[in-house]
């Protein structure tokens, strides 16, 4: 390699590093950069590969910003490097598209739009046809896919789940007529039904998102129903389905890309709830990505009637907008948020995306080295405390988010409140206060263990129920083993004698598990209280064999209650 | 169920309701006296007890304890019951706390080691308050940070006289301070499970080198618990401190060392702060936090009723989660008491900064950490015992490794028949441990 050769070598690496700020959509740093390519133009193969490199490692919701510079280089320098990147196109454009977000997504397609009709100054095309088919076709098969890969969903589904939903409500009601959301929330679910007994064109993505919302709905209902007794109005703690206010916010957009709307949103003044609904399922219809044809040939970079587009600007408002309305209000989910939103996740668990930019762009400002005492914190505060929190626990006031994930761990959360609540009020039992863990134990300790499913049930147990108190439980001893040994519950000493039926030595009254002796009793009663076994079994396959059962069995004890009452809360 | 000062839960029902509106960004600080119980219930909006958000129609009881309700938009609450004082004040310092809880939650995101802060500044100047107040924040985002306590004399998840650190899993409970421990077992919010460690005195200089061993183990434990789990790496440890001065440096470098702390943050004194960093600006971020304006001074008698109601929660319980302990009579020779050595001018050779105690001493072999105590009514009436993990056989280092396992009173001592009566919290014999004394005692 000549020495020029490593000069320009070395241009593209200081590119690279240089580019790799390009950490948001900054039209300046674009600009300059392109520039920058412009004036190396002998670099440019080197240039062309950092660029490459950079849509690579970027975290997913930066790659788009690297995409936007190559667009920038391609459009504005053209050749050479409208060649060096067509030779690996394809890959660059999917290997990053199939990491980024539904939304970044949309932007993607919405670019290889802008690429399908641009020319160059020679008047020819952008890029070669060959990728910029091979790319339509993988984008056809993409978001065909992303439809298929939604389970099922029927109107005819969502609107028994609604007459459920509305049964429980009313339920409610009858408990608390007092409490003036009930009816707001039935008349609302009602237009819902309406909406959807009228409306048969809805996309999948739409339904799957209401009926995610129901389902949402209807499980708070459950639970406010089911923790009734202690609270005379319970706190609609769960969605409140506040359509009003998305729907305002709907009225008053803002952002430039609502601006050419023609679907008549900025216009209306008539706040009448049905209208407004109507209008909003009528669009919802459009709110999956929309495969590209290549009869799509007139794109403005501001498409209209992009209905993803309006959904995610909004949600990017409700983000920081939540701040504004009345100080008393607790913010509450909107329909329309959260239909995209699980849209969004839905698709992105599939394909292992990162979603953390919404978080890191949140606390950009925030920085130790920097004078951060006295910045104001209340948009990060709703943003990062509330919206992204939305379900409150009504009994502890812990907040969860809107994910499939976070909706199990609400679920589990509010299992765990009635089996503890139902339990403390049978309170009779007194109990007494348990050791601390030694050093090791410690160390090895999860919480997480604790808190599990409950699912995992315990077999021995079952096997140990089923064989009758009549059985007689013994361990022989082991030729090469002392002849005491600790009870693993109790700690006591178990000696061993000599059995003249059996002809060998035995400790009685004991059974051996994971190569522990317990006294029989000890054992069993540990374990009717408990999944003992699952829980050591997790731990094992931590390797983390030294565990000691007396703390399980002490945290066990009276953390986790048995199945049984679990089994009422369901019934 | 009636026990010694632990009055049940249903008696305000009968007060009316007072109303308090708390504008935004401005919080509600009321007093309780020890022996009074006040009901707190939000009605609007969203309010926090040093960082933890309140259930909304929930009624919340607090006993013996000075508190803010903050909230950083606006909201109301109805409270029943006798305050000593309460007033609505709007110079809070929550906006910097949270600032600061930003700023490390940004650290969070960029490394997989999250920030290990370090809380420095005077007595009573809000340091477990914003320890608190960070804890909460992190677990609303889902961070599990782990607290570290190294106040002896403000027990955390523990008795006074013990040195803690304890993982923040799930929401901290604001009516018992810090909440409850596995070891309460069923209790009405997620408990928390710390190691603890004994010192033995409220004070760090009465026994420094003591103070410093311990502080050196628990860092080993919490290092090593925090490395194994990558949620709490990222999320950190944030380590509150006794009021320690520009004179203390070389106690704050070791715990900088023990924790790996990266982050240090002096609340509320200009001068410790400019002199701190100075020191440590090349090695770690110093910053400075203003005081709030709703610390109090705590008088010695209020922290000595704090506690004892400490102690006499970790064996009866508190009113939500009552607990039985259980008595044991042992004879003398089966039991190892041990408590910290002190030697004959312990007091003065321990505030003479290392290297100033005279040649003499490096001529002798190092004094012992422990010395072994025979039982007698004089060395061990009412005395706190705590009960260590080791083995009463072991030698004196594994002793001098163990955490605690639990805490023992002596209720009585018989001389004559050289027998004790020791209240233990588990039902059962008393375990073969070695048991260490300090200088708390507790009578029921
Ligand atoms: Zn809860
Ligand atoms: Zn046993």
């Amino acid at each position: 390699m000549s020495v020029d050769e490593k000069a320009l070598e070395a241009l593209g690496d200081d590119f690279y590093v240089a580019i790799s700020d390009l950490t948001n959509n900054s039209r300046p740093m674009i600009t300059s950069f392109t520039l920058l390519a412009q004036e190396n133009i002998d670099a440019a193969e080197y240039l062309t590969r950092a660029v490459e490199k950079r849509i690579e490692k970027a975290v997913p919701h930066q790659k788009l910003y690297a995409l936007y510079l190559l667009d920038s280089i391609c459009k504005n320098v053209g050749s050479p490097y409208t060649l060096l990147f067509a030779q690996k196109i394809y890959q660059t454009y999917t290997q990053a598209y199939l990491l980024v977000d539904d939304q970044t997504r949309k932007k993607f397609i919405d670019l290889f739009k802008t690429w399908k009709n641009a020319k160059t100054s020679s008047g020819l095309p952008l890029f070669p046809d060959e990728p910029m088919a091979k790319i339509e076709q993988f984008l056809v098969r993409a978001t065909a896919i992303h439809q298929q890969s939604s389970a099922k969903v029927n109107v005819a589904m969502l609107l028994q789940t609604i007459d459920k939903l509305l049964y429980l409500t009313n339920q409610r009601l009858l408990r608390s007529p007092n409490d003036q959301s009930i009816p707001a929330k039935i008349g609302i679910i009602k237009q819902l039904k309406f909406a959807l007994q009228n409306d048969r064109s809805m996309t999948q993505d739409a339904l799957v998102g209401v009926k995610r919302q129901l389902d949402e709905m209807t499980t708070a209902e459950e639970n406010s129903l089911r923790s009734t007794p202690p609270i005379k109005s319970p706190p609609l703690s769960n969605p409140q389905p506040n359509l009003q206010n998305i729907f305002n916010s709907i009225q008053n957009p803002t952002a430039t890309s609502l601006q050419t709307q023609d679907t008549g949103y900025n216009n209306v003044e008539d706040k009448t709830k049905n209208l407004t609904l109507l209008n909003s399922m009528i669009n919802l219809k459009g709110s999956a990505i929309r495969t590209p044809t290549p009869t799509q040939t007139q794109q403005p970079v501001v498409k209209k009637n992009n209905l993803t587009s309006l959904l995610s600007s909004l949600e990017k408002q409700g983000l920081v907008k939540k701040k504004t309305p009345s100080p008393h209000e607790v913010p509450s989910t909107s329909l329309l948020n959260s239909i995209l939103q699980k849209t969004k996740i839905a698709s992105s668990n599939r394909l292992n995306t990162v979603h953390k930019s919404p978080l890191e762009e949140e606390l950009e400002k925030f920085d130790i080295n920097a004078k951060f005492v006295s910045l104001d914190p209340t948009s990060t505060y709703t943003a990062l405390f509330v919206s992204r929190k939305t379900h409150k626990c009504g009994t502890c006031g812990k907040r969860f988010g809107d994910s499939q994930q976070e909706q199990a761990k609400s679920r589990d959360h509010l299992d765990w409140h009635f089996r503890i609540n139902k339990k403390l009020k049978e309170g009779a039992i007194v109990q007494s206060r348990n050791w601390y863990l030694d050093d090791e134990q410690f160390v090895q300790f999860r919480d997480e263990d604790m808190f599990g499913s409950g699912e995992q049930e315990d077999k021995t147990t079952t096997e140990k129920n089923n064989a009758g108190s009549k059985e007689r439980h013994y361990v022989v001893v082991p030729s090469d083993s002392e002849m005491s040994c600790l009870c693993g519950v109790c700690k006591e000493v178990l000696k061993a004698r000599y059995d003249d039926d059996l002809g060998e030595w035995i400790w009685d009254d004991a059974v051996k598990k994971n190569g522990r002796i317990f006294h029989y009793s000890c054992y069993s009663e540990t374990n009717t209280s408990s999944s003992l076994a699952s829980i050591v079994g997790a731990k094992r396959t931590r390797d983390l064999s030294s565990l000691d059962f007396d703390m399980i069995r002490n945290v066990m004890k009276n953390v986790k209650l048995d199945d049984r009452s679990k089994v009422n809360t369901k019934g | 169920m009636s026990l010694p000062g632990l009055s049940s839960s249903a008696v305000n029902t009968s007060q009316a309701n007072e109303t308090v509106d708390i504008g935004a960004r401005a919080e509600w600080r009321i007093e309780v006296d020890l022996k009074d119980t006040v009901t707190v219930k939000v009605t609007k909006g969203i309010v926090e007890v040093f960082g933890t958000e309140l259930a909304i129609d929930v009624e919340y009881k607090f006993t013996g304890q000075k508190i803010a309700f903050y909230s950083h938009e606006g909201g109301q609450l109805e409270y029943s019951g006798p305050l000593v004082s309460e007033y609505v004040s709007e110079e809070t310092q929550m906006s910097a706390y949270l600032n600061f809880h930003f700023a490390l939650c940004k650290m969070r995101e960029q490394d997989v080691r999250g920030p290990r802060v370090l809380i420095l500044g005077p007595k009573d100047c809000g340091k477990t308050s914003l320890a608190k107040i960070l804890a909460s924040y992190a677990s609303r985002m889902d961070y599990e940070p782990m607290i570290v306590n190294l106040n002896p004399s403000d027990p955390v998840f523990s008795i006074p006289g013990t040195l803690t650190g304890t993982p923040v899993s799930d929401i901290l409970d604001v009516e018992d301070g810090w909440g409850q421990t596995y070891t309460t077992g069923v209790a009405p919010l997620h408990p928390k499970q710390p190691t603890v460690r004994y010192y033995g005195s409220p004070d760090i200089h009465e026994n420094l080198k003591f103070y410093k061993h311990n502080v050196s183990r628990l860092g080993v434990t919490v290092c090593s618990r925090v490395s194994e789990d990558s949620t709490m790496k990222k999320s950190g440890v944030i380590v509150d401190t006794p009021p320690l001065t520009i004179k203390d440096v070389e106690i704050i470098e070791d715990v900088i060392s023990d924790f790996e702390i990266n982050v240090m943050v002096v609340i509320g004194n200009e001068r410790l702060f400019i002199d701190l960093k100075k020191k440590f600006q090349a090695k770690l971020n110093v910053v400075k936090l203003p005081k709030s304006g709703g610390c109090v001074e705590r008088d010695d008698s209020f922290t000595r009723q704090v506690q004892q109601r400490s102690i006499r929660e970790y064996f009866y319980g508190t009113p939500k989660t009552v607990l039985s302990p259980y008595t044991v009579y042992v004879d003398f020779d089966v039991v190892k008491v041990y408590k910290p050595f002190v030697d004959a001018g312990g007091l003065i050779s321990s505030v003479l900064p290392i290297g100033e105690d005279g040649l003499d001493n490096e001529e002798k072999k190092p004094d012992p950490l422990l010395q072994s105590l025979e039982p007698s009514s004089s060395s061990l009436q009412h005395c706190v015992l705590a009960i260590l993990q080791a083995d009463k056989k072991s030698d004196e280092d594994i002793i001098l490794r163990s955490s605690v396992l639990g805490f023992g009173v002596v209720t009585d001592v018989d001389d004559t028949k050289s027998k004790l009566r020791i209240l233990i919290p588990v039902p059962g014999r008393l375990p073969d441990r070695a048991m260490l004394l300090g200088s708390f005692r507790y009578t029921e």
